[in-house]
């Protein structure tokens, strides 16, 4: 592999240097108003079209033939910037951009010439402003980027109130979620009703769908790249809001302005604050809150170096009388280390923590039983970007992460009917190296290669299993502590073009494969917490994606439009389901519990988005199909696979009344989820067990809703600005199904009755809102 | 763990309100398969209950099938035929199994009008009765 490298290191030194004298520009992009760095602003020579996109850092590099140009720096939210340079030397120059003119008047004009990049090669990715998720009526009132995103094309919600969700046939688990790079393992709060993301605290968000750019790695389907706020590096900012169920809190500022600054954010519900005065002692005794916290502090400890460190810390708590108690909750932390070598190399360097874990306490006069899991990563990244010349950009590092984890204690007291058990912990080291070169390899192309070199080492202590056809353990391996049991090595090709029609169209065309090797063992299907992590041991294989996908996107009438349609086809290998009647909470031996086999999703995707005017939104669209098929279920012939959804529409509409008044309504339909219902009942014991024939070859009933939103602007002045929330989740009550159930019915114990249980419907609130600057 | 889901559904429901109907859903009728459940003790029960599936959306189909020639074996040794009982699809003997034995069970249905003739079989062996010789606790630390 070194070799390959090595070759490819050749290749493009031997592309850099050639032609008349070139210098380059460098710099950082901040805003004005908060010091805070600027993702992916646009550099572009105003005259010669030749341009560039500040990194995640706010960091550019741009290099053009000597001269004298205006270069144009513009980016979604802030005013554009003309700078007028004469290239003689290479110029390191930093600029503050201005914000956004929130002139009602200037929307229409202020937002044109701000189209996303047609040109570049990057495809079946979708970006939210924070604007954006804003103005989306949720659930509660409770603003997440979750759900925000589950209503663009590819992207579908996992279920009612969920945040978890299925990208383009991939399963919930399949998808990479990272906070300032550290993974999150369960993003949610309160079985999923809320996302781990206080959107208080949130930058930038990006869903890479497909084509993957070579540094991420790890899933299958899809990453979630959430980046948190720096912290106002000019002034002080407090602001907050309260709600119905849940107050909040943010607080960020300078330390030393324009040096360093911090960050602080905390949410809580506070339902539980009710509980207490309910009559009924039942559910007095009941618990039931979340808490999360943000905070970040950066430095800047000359021209060239930034540090970095941002953690996030959240618990959820919830307690059904004396019974039966759950808690549990992320704790990730990160420092960085951003290095400018010279206007041409930038550097950064990650060390990463993450934490999940979870405790289960069931207490029934029979039974008590305490149950705790956990999984645990220390994570080492370093990251080179040099911008090789004009027409090269590079990107290559290594990624190296070290994952413990405890897939399950089970302890009780004396008095259960059961022993104790514990699950082997479980050890691995994880290694990543790539390299990725942006070629502009004509005016009317770009390519973006590149590939990942992952292995997966799994190490003791422990005991393995070699398991026969029917499940059985035929034989017990054991390794000692540090012993290797087994490296799987991939290669993963990352490929991307698009072909420039003219400056508002564009082809593009993707290849990407992805290898997955931890998994998740789910008994349901809401992101409940309790869902298992596992690592690839010597039986099951790491799960490879192997993803095409080309598109057609247009802007029109100024960039006030963007439309967009992708097609795409996914395979997947060595995809894990249940053996019929598996237990995987009790066995150590898990692989005998599971079967293997393949899986394919394709599908086609519009795209419709209005981004100016007083009216803004967008419309998305899919049309899917997602299956599997493996050996053992449904006869071995292609089943559905859970998250398979023919058709998947949202509408999502914004409307600026006047100054004070901003109107917003989302509509979401789409086709039921596969399941499993019984197909024939019998008798064993005096007990009605049902018969369950074909796999996912059921429908739920369709889902679809209603929300509607409004939100008055009380106060806007220099200092203090208030604003009041309204929303109606589910308007028109619509009842979707969160759960179908089968009983004896209660009339007639020898008939069977289908029940269905919703939830949400006619969900009203309101929330307070308010910043002091 | 299904009571862990029960008191996920408990919460959900105190926490947002939910409504619970009876709906109809669309299942097709599968071919009714035989049911068979045996048990043997060592203290002289052995009963063997012979009955079918019923459709999803018929009443549960209570009554057994009579009719069926229904033996135990023990290890070699000839078998005993069970007797069907007055309680439908009902098969006793008086036997009783010793731990350590493995059972063969057959049951042959022998087929009347257009039903054809089936026979089932499945083996079994009784465990042997445990005693405790030892107890203890450990601690682990993650």
């Amino acid at each position: 592999m070194k070799q390959v490298v090595f070759l490819f290191l050749l290749v493009l030194w031997n592309a850099v240097g050639y032609g008349q004298q070139k210098f380059t520009l460098s710099g950082t992009v901040r805003s004005q108003r908060t010091g805070e760095t600027v993702i992916n602003a646009s550099i572009r020579n105003v005259r010669g079209g030749e341009g560039a996109s500040s990194n995640e850092y706010g960091f550019y590099s741009i290099t053009l033939p000597a001269g004298d140009y205006e270069i144009e720096y513009s980016a979604i939210g802030f005013s554009t910037f003309v700078d007028t340079i004469k290239l003689d030397q290479d110029i390191s120059k930093n600029i503050l951009l201005p914000d956004e003119v929130k002139d009602l008047e200037n929307v229409t004009v202020s937002a044109s010439g701000k189209g996303r990049t047609i040109t570049g090669t990057q495809m079946g990715v979708e970006r939210l402003t924070m604007t954006e998720v804003k103005s989306i009526p949720m659930l509660l009132g409770e603003r997440d980027i979750l759900k925000a995103i589950q209503l663009l094309p590819g992207i579908k919600q996992a279920g009612d109130g969920n945040s978890g969700f299925y990208v383009r046939g991939g399963s919930a688990d399949q998808n990479l979620i990272l906070l300032d790079e550290a993974q999150v393992y369960n993003a949610s709060h309160l079985l999923g009703f809320f996302s781990t993301f206080n959107s208080d605290a949130v930058k930038d968000i990006t869903v890479y769908k497909g084509g993957m750019p070579a540094q991420y790695g790890g899933r299958l389907s899809s990453v979630l790249d959430v980046k948190m706020n720096e912290g106002n590096n000019q002034n002080y900012e407090l602001s907050g809001g309260i709600g119905i169920i849940s107050a909040k809190l943010n607080l960020e500022g300078p330390i030393q302005k324009n040096r360093s600054s911090f960050l602080l954010s905390g949410r809580r519900t506070y339902a539980d604050v009710f509980v207490p005065l309910a009559k009924d002692s039942a559910i007095r005794n009941n618990k039931l809150y979340f808490y999360d916290y943000n905070a970040k502090f950066n430095y800047k400890i000359g021209e060239r170096d930034n540090i970095y460190v941002s953690g996030y810390f959240g618990r959820d708590y919830l307690k059904f009388d004396q019974q039966f108690g759950i808690n549990w909750g992320n704790i990730t932390g990160t420092v960085r280390w951003n290095h400018i070598f010279n206007n041409r190399l930038f550097s950064n360097t990650s060390f990463i923590y993450s934490d999940f874990d979870y405790n289960i306490n069931i207490n029934n006069p029979n039974n008590d039983l305490d149950i705790y899991s956990k999984i645990r990563d220390l994570n080492l990244k370093q990251e080179f970007q040099w911008y090789a010349g004009s027409r090269h950009s590079l990107r290559f590092g290594f990624n190296s992460t070290y994952h413990k984890i405890k897939p399950g204690d089970v302890t009780s007291s004396g008095t259960a009917s059961f022993n104790n058990f514990y699950l082997q912990d479980r050890f691995s080291w994880e290694n990543a190296l790539y390299a990725t070169d942006t070629w502009k390899a004509a005016p009317w192309l770009n390519v973006t290669y590149g590939a990942r070199v992952s292995s997966f080492a799994i190490l003791g202590e422990g005991d393995f299993y070699e398991i026969d056809d029917n499940g059985n353990v035929t034989d017990t391996l054991h390794y000692s502590k540090g012993e290797l049991v087994k490296n799987y090595i991939n290669i993963e090709p990352r490929l991307a073009a698009s072909f420039i029609i003219n400056q508002t169209t564009s082809v593009k065309a993707s290849y990407v494969r992805n290898v997955q090797n931890l998994h998740l063992m789910s008994n349901s299907t809401t992101g409940a917490p309790t869902d298992k992590w596992l690592a690839s041991t010597n039986i099951i294989k790491p799960e490879i994606a192997d993803l095409v996908s080309v598109g057609w996107y247009k802007n029109f009438s100024g960039n006030r439009y963007e439309f967009s349609t992708e097609a795409y086809y996914k395979k997947m290998q060595n995809q894990i389901d249940y053996r019929t009647g598996a237990d995987v909470f009790t066995n150590d031996a898990i692989e005998s519990q599971i079967l293997f086999g393949i899986g394919r999703a394709y599908g086609w995707e519009v795209f419709l988005k209005k981004k100016a005017g007083k009216a803004t939104g967008w419309i998305s669209y899919t049309l899917s199909k997602t299956e599997r098929k493996i050996d053992g279920i449904n006869d071995g012939a292609w089943y559905n696979a859970r998250q398979d959804r023919t058709h998947d529409f949202a509408i999502v509409f914004n409307y600026q009344l006047n100054r004070k008044w901003n109107l917003a309504a989302n509509w979401i339909y789409y086709t039921g989820d596969a399941v499993t219902f019984p197909s024939g009942k019998y008798i064993i014991d005096n007990q009605v067990v049902f018969y369950y024939t074909k796999r996912n070859a059921d429908r739920m009933p369709a889902y679809h809703r209603l929300d509607l939103g409004a939100t008055w602007l009380l106060k806007d002045k220099k200092k203090f600005r208030s604003e009041l929330a309204f929303s109606i989740f589910n308007a028109y009550g619509r009842e979707n199904p969160y759960i179908i159930s089968f009983r004896q019915a209660e009339n007639d114990q020898s008939k069977t009755e289908a029940v269905q249980t919703s939830l949400f419907r006619f969900v009203p609130s309101i929330s307070y809102n308010f910043k002091f600057k | 763990m299904q009571s862990f889901f029960k008191y996920i559904l408990i919460i959900t429901i105190f926490f947002a309100g939910s409504c619970e109907k009876v709906i109809t859903v669309d299942i097709e009728d599968v071919a009714p398969r035989y049911v068979i459940q045996g048990e043997i003790t060592d203290d002289s029960t052995c009963r063997v209950r012979v009955s079918q599936t019923s459709n999803f959306n018929d009443t549960i189909n209570l009554t057994g099938i009579s009719g069926a020639r229904v033996t135990i074996s023990d290890e070699g040794r000839s078998a005993v035929l069970l007797s069907e009982t007055s309680t439908r699809g009902i098969y006793r003997a008086p036997f009783s199994g010793k731990p350590g034995h493995t059972y063969n069970l057959r049951v042959e249905y022998p087929g009347t009008g257009g039903d054809e003739r089936k026979v089932f079989t499945a083996t079994s062996t009784m465990p042997q009765r445990v005693t405790l010789d030892s107890l203890f606790v450990t601690e682990r630390v993650f």
